[in-house]
């Protein structure tokens, strides 16, 4: 191993704009030259002499280039390979965890190596650990050593090889690791030149093409199907080119990367005051009184490791730009106020049209909604908070942004995911109650499966519902496990969702939920039953119960669980009682991940007649609470619930 | 009383003593005063300071016809009205059957006066003109508020004669008379400027009611009980603390102004009236807890009444109950039995076979108990005990529970404290509860027809829910043989379950000695590091 690092190393870094001098110390045993990985150049394929090979590949495939990837990267590893000489090894320095996923979409500029170097400076307390996840590809089967190890506030990861393997399969291995199966985003893209590697985040199958140069063709398939040009240097702009036909403008603001800037890790009560953001130098600078808490580069972009420093802030102040700045730094301010939005760090902005615009209307709306006294209410600032969330990752967050692209360059985008709503009942009262709480559901594509359970739809007012509703009927004797079983295996969904009869849920429950499972890639989300209505007191209690984090519990009418992970779990088990919580611990024996998102969605009633599946004692949810309300009060995001409040005394 | 515009203000509801939601009182001389006023004025060696008194009075803005001044003679000698300014309606009365002191003499007045607001006030004070309008603006308002005025102390009729004085009443030049930065403000008034004029001062606001100028409505002097004419000195901070448990708020006028001739004797002997007062309020204001500083001894006035009613609870789940309530951390309790006592006969009786055995087992048990008392049915309330805990039997609170929820309540500025202890299978669930009388009482004062209490107590003050085992209460059977962890142990009968866990009463004998002054020490710690901090 050492003997590889002393024949060559090759340096490149990602992130570290506004603090080179970090470099120097980071990583043992190499002192540099350092390469920003953004600058490394593209190949560019009609001045590769192995464009000839590609072709022959191409007629006669062999076996083992062919479970090597497309024949464009196999070219880029050549010049790189040229480029540099014999790589001894690769040294990869991000700063963030955020950082090496914009590693990923420019993993083939990256040359072979027998080892390969990864320093991560900085991650979040909340981060997993950068464990790679090996995929089926080549670079594994080399392996002879490797070492996981924590440097200070962040890892170094080292890994040698018997051969040389590239280096970038082995960032996008470590990226899976830490972050989990996110769903590809989809069209595949091309993207010119690595400055624009921020707007695909963590996605190995893109394919980069020179400034200018066309986009390398796949094996017997275009490149890609949208292509993204950089505008210039320091502010790319995105061009789209549809399979090579003519560019089409698009927004101004990349995309945010939902993986790593996202509200895990949000603060319930922060400790701290209001923060103010300023310009500083040609970047931001966030400060809290005297101090400077995150810088932030030119372009504005936000690492998870800045949100880190800002979870303990009540909020930011934006001030609204002078009268001097132009159109381009407003951009880049929007990135910012965009990117602290989708962190759910609330955002106190003065009004500036030329930001607005470029945030689009309803993130412009919800910020405007921010104000300073409202901030000073814990609750009412996790309300504010879980508004802009929303609108920014719905508005920016990459998926939603492609989707868009792709949309509008007249592209087919698959249809939206169906949330298969599960809904079983012993009471044929509350079936009305019950399906209209999923009938106010926005924002989501669902169908409804209701199961009966001890009764026929005879005896039940089934209401008149705009969802596609099936019903099936069980009699009593069945587990309720078995019912729902039952109910999953009708559904056509890729998502289940279990909901109960007797609780209220505010209109964007499932939305949320399905947001979550996007940004935290869990197979199972679901909210805690922090607000809880005591039937037989008379009041409203909101408990103290940690949320926007990975959690092995969450509530049970509030589980959304992929298909894939319930089917991996072996679904409820046939039991009458306790059954959300055996599907939790198979979900997470299996390997599934569970994450806890907010509970401002969800009311949990807890009633004083016996007959539910699990009963509390009701001094019990007494023993720890934050918030106590006299009667039913529900939050802002439930969108009152008023007139749910007569059904009360059923 | 009540014109046709004041019933909707006369259900305004105060917050603690947060009087701002009434508004900004209307300014003197720009509204129409509707209820009339009884000056009452006690005097004791006052001739040379009285006519002064009556002669600004005769100079008020408020309107004549709506004032009278009764003038309690209190003296030795019966009173010569001076040949002075008058006002127009001028009453002498005195106290009857030979009753002397401040205090008999402003129940006297009281009972002489015929205003709907008594306004009480020294006889040595000199009044601005607008002295009494400026209180009686805040009686408009709302029918619980006891108004204090604003006086000043200037120097005695020994250094100012008194012909100059008269001269500048009569002048209309009261406020020319003494500059106010010359002028020794009251002790009162420091707490005033503390608390934003009291509307932050909560349930202490009532101990700065002092009589030398202060109004309240008849009726609301009445339901609170009027004077304690047993009391010599110190008779208006004990009102005070009686008002407050009737549901008063205590409001300070600064536009009350008045200017008192000479030192008052709080100023000139302040060891001495205290020495003599605290042994009488220790016993009539139990909100006072530094004057109860006793671990065991009991006072005139509880700080909490403790109710259990019986039902149909076993005589030993009662007395599990009342025997931890008294051996509890807070000796001044008083703890009402509520039953059918009533059905008891002395008739002849099975003596093991009576169906009512348990209810004559309780009253058997607590004949030579002066802290517990039995009552047919639950009281109205427990004015003027400041606390009402209704307890149920079966269920045994720590020694340190009820003090705890106390002080939760009192930090939390709570009306009401509900604990929630068990849920029975047909959804009632048990609890114990504790009221506050002033937040009970005010409720009372605003409810109209149909209104829930508890629903105007949170309003005004709060109300919460807690779980029972989290302040230390355990069902009977458990508390017998288990230590709750917080806060602090309970107490159980040893010998009442001596057979059933005789080797658990030897452990909890063998504990105890090394327990005890651990937690004495601990307490004294605390009192300690708490003295340390005070200061700072």
């Amino acid at each position: 191993m050492t003997r590889t690092a002393t024949r060559s190393a090759w340096g490149t870094w990602i992130g570290f704009e506004t603090c080179t001098t970090l470099l120097g110390r980071l990583v043992e045993g190499f002192a540099g030259p350092w390469t920003p990985l953004e600058d490394v150049p593209v190949p560019a394929l009609a001045t590769v002499p192995a464009g000839d090979a590609d072709a022959s590949r191409d007629d006669a495939p062999d076996a083992t280039r062919d479970r090597a990837r497309d024949t464009a990267r196999d070219a880029e590893r050549d010049t790189a390979r040229d480029t540099a000489g014999a790589t001894g090894c690769v040294v990869l320095a991000a700063r963030s965890p955020a950082d090496l996923r914009r590693a990923v979409p420019l993993r083939s500029l990256l040359p072979e190596a027998t080892r390969v170097r990864i320093a991560v400076a900085d991650v979040p307390p909340w981060a997993a650990q950068p464990l790679p996840v090996a995929a089926p590809g080549a670079c594994w089967r080399h392996l002879t050593e490797m070492r996981v190890a924590r440097r200070g506030r962040g890892w170094h990861l080292d890994a040698a090889f018997t051969e040389p393997v590239p280096a970038g399969d082995v960032v996008a291995h470590v990226a899976r690791g830490l972050f989990g199966g996110c769903e590809a985003t989809t069209p595949v893209a091309g993207l010119e030149g690595g400055g624009t590697a921020g707007w695909r985040p963590g996605d190995p199958n893109v394919t980069l093409s020179p400034p200018g140069g066309p986009v390398p063709d796949r094996r017997d398939a275009p490149g890609c199907d949208l292509l993204l040009r950089a505008g210039d240097r320091t502010a790319p702009r995105a061009h789209l080119v549809l399979g090579g036909s003519s560019p089409a403008a698009g927004d101004d603001v990349p995309p945010l990367d939902e993986a790593v800037v996202n509200p895990i890790g949000f603060r319930q009560h922060p400790s701290q005051g209001m923060a103010a953001l300023a310009a500083h130098r040609d970047g931001f600078v966030v400060t809290l009184g005297g101090d400077r808490l995150v810088r932030l580069p030119a372009c504005g972009r936000v690492t998870d490791v800045d949100v880190a420093r800002l979870r303990d802030v009540r909020g930011i102040a934006v001030p609204a730009l002078g009268p001097q700045a132009e159109q381009g730094r407003a951009s880049e301010v929007a990135r910012v106020v965009a990117a602290f939005s989708a962190a759910g760090i609330p955002v106190l902005a003065a009004p500036d049209a030329a930001r607005d615009r470029a945030l689009g209307p309803a993130l412009a709306a919800a910020l405007a909604a921010v104000t300073g006294e409202a901030l000073t209410s814990d609750l009412r600032r996790e309300e504010l908070s879980v508004r802009l969330r929303r609108a920014a990752l719905r508005e920016h967050g990459a998926a939603a942004r492609w989707r868009r692209l792709a949309l509008a360059a007249g592209l087919p985008v698959p249809p939206q995911p169906r949330v298969s709503i599960l809904l079983c009942t012993r009471r044929p009262e509350m079936v009305p109650f019950a399906v209209e709480q999923m009938e106010r559901q926005r924002g989501v594509t669902a169908e409804l499966i209701v199961g009966l359970h001890g009764f026929t739809a005879r005896e039940a007012a089934m209401p008149r519902t705009r969802l596609p509703a099936t019903v099936i009927e069980a009699p009593a004797a069945t587990p309720f496990g078995e019912v729902l079983n039952r109910m999953a295996a009708i559904a056509s969904g890729s998502y289940l969702a279990k909901v109960d009869d007797d609780d209220w849920y505010g209109p964007d429950h499932l939305a949320d939920l399905l947001l979550a499972r996007r940004y935290s890639g869990a197979d199972l989300v679901g909210s805690a039953a922090e607000f809880v209505y005591l039937e037989p007191l008379d009041v409203t209690i909101r408990r103290c119960i940690g949320t926007e984090r990975f959690a092995p519990l969450v509530a049970g009418g509030t589980m959304l669980v992929t298909r894939a992970a319930f089917e991996a779990a072996g679904g409820f088990r046939p039991l009458a009682r306790t059954v959300d919580g055996q599907l939790l611990q198979a979900v997470e024996a299996v390997g599934g991940r569970i994450y806890r998102t907010h509970g401002l969605g969800y009311v949990l009633r807890r009633r004083s007649a016996y007959g539910h599946t699990w009963r509390q004692p009701v001094q019990s949810f007494l023993a720890s609470f934050q918030e106590q309300w006299r009667g039913l009060v529900f939050n802002e995001l439930m969108e009152d619930g008023a007139p749910w409040r007569a059904e009360v005394r059923t | 009383m009540a014109g046709g515009g004041e019933n909707v203000t006369r259900a305004a509801r105060i917050p603690l003593n947060d009087y701002g939601v009434l508004g900004e009182p209307p300014a003197p001389g720009e509204w129409t005063p509707a209820l009339a006023v009884s000056v009452v004025i006690p005097a004791y060696r006052a001739e040379r300071t009285l006519p002064l008194t009556l002669a600004g009075l005769a100079r008020q803005t408020y309107p004549a016809h709506l004032m009278e001044v009764v003038v309690v003679d209190d003296g030795e000698r019966p009173l010569e009205l001076p040949p002075g300014p008058l006002p127009e309606r001028l009453r002498v009365v005195r106290p009857r059957g030979g009753a002397w002191g401040r205090a008999s003499a402003c129940a006297a007045g009281a009972e002489a006066a015929e205003g709907e607001v008594i306004l009480y006030l020294d006889a040595d004070l000199v009044v601005f003109p607008e002295h009494v309008e400026a209180q009686m603006r805040w009686h408009h308002l709302a029918d619980y508020l006891v108004v204090l005025g604003h006086l000043r102390f200037v120097p005695g009729l020994d250094e100012v004669p008194a012909s100059e004085v008269l001269a500048a009443v009569e002048a209309g030049a009261v406020h020319k008379l003494f500059a106010e930065e010359d002028a020794t403000p009251q002790w009162t008034e420091r707490r005033w400027d503390q608390t934003d004029d009291l509307r932050t001062a909560g349930f202490s606001a009532f101990s700065v009611m002092v009589g030398a100028t202060v109004s309240l409505p008849a009726r609301l002097l009445r339901a609170a009980g009027g004077l304690d004419a047993s009391l010599v000195l110190g008779e208006d901070t004990e009102l005070g603390y009686r008002l407050a448990q009737a549901g008063a708020v205590f409001v300070p006028d600064r536009r009350s102004r008045c200017w008192h001739l000479g030192r008052s004797t709080v100023m000139r002997r302040e060891t001495d009236v205290k020495r003599h007062n605290w042994p009488h309020l220790a016993e009539r204001v139990p909100s006072f807890r530094w004057l109860r500083r006793h671990p065991h001894r009991t006072y005139l006035v509880p700080y909490v009444e403790v109710v259990v009613e019986v039902g149909d609870a076993s005589f030993e789940e009662v007395r599990a109950t009342v025997d931890a309530v008294l051996a509890g951390r807070l000796p001044d309790v008083r703890v009402t039995v509520v039953g059918p006592w009533g059905r008891l006969g002395g008739g002849r009786r099975d003596p093991l076979g009576d169906p009512s055995l348990d209810l004559r087992l309780v009253l058997a048990c607590y004949q030579g108990e002066p802290r517990v008392r039995f009552r047919e049915a639950v009281p109205d309330d427990c004015f003027p005990v400041p606390f009402r805990f209704h307890c149920p039997p079966g269920w045994v609170p720590s020694r340190g529970t009820i003090g705890s929820v106390i002080k939760h309540a009192d930090r939390q500025r709570l009306g009401l404290v509900s604990l929630a202890l068990d849920e029975r299978k047909d959804g009632r669930v048990v609890r114990a509860r504790l009221e506050r009388t002033a937040a009970m009482n005010r409720a009372r004062r605003c409810a109209g027809p149909g209104d829930d209490l508890d629903d105007l107590v949170h309003e005004m003050y709060g109300t919460v829910w807690d779980a029972g085992d989290k302040w230390g209460f355990l069902p009977a059977a458990l508390a017998a043989t288990t230590a709750p962890p917080v806060p602090g142990r309970a107490w159980t009968d040893a010998s009442g379950e001596a057979g059933a866990s005789g080797e658990a009463g030897a452990g909890r004998g063998s504990r105890r000695p090394g327990a005890r002054p651990l937690r004495r020490t601990a307490r004294l710690l605390r009192r300690r590091l708490r003295a340390l901090v005070r200061p700072a």
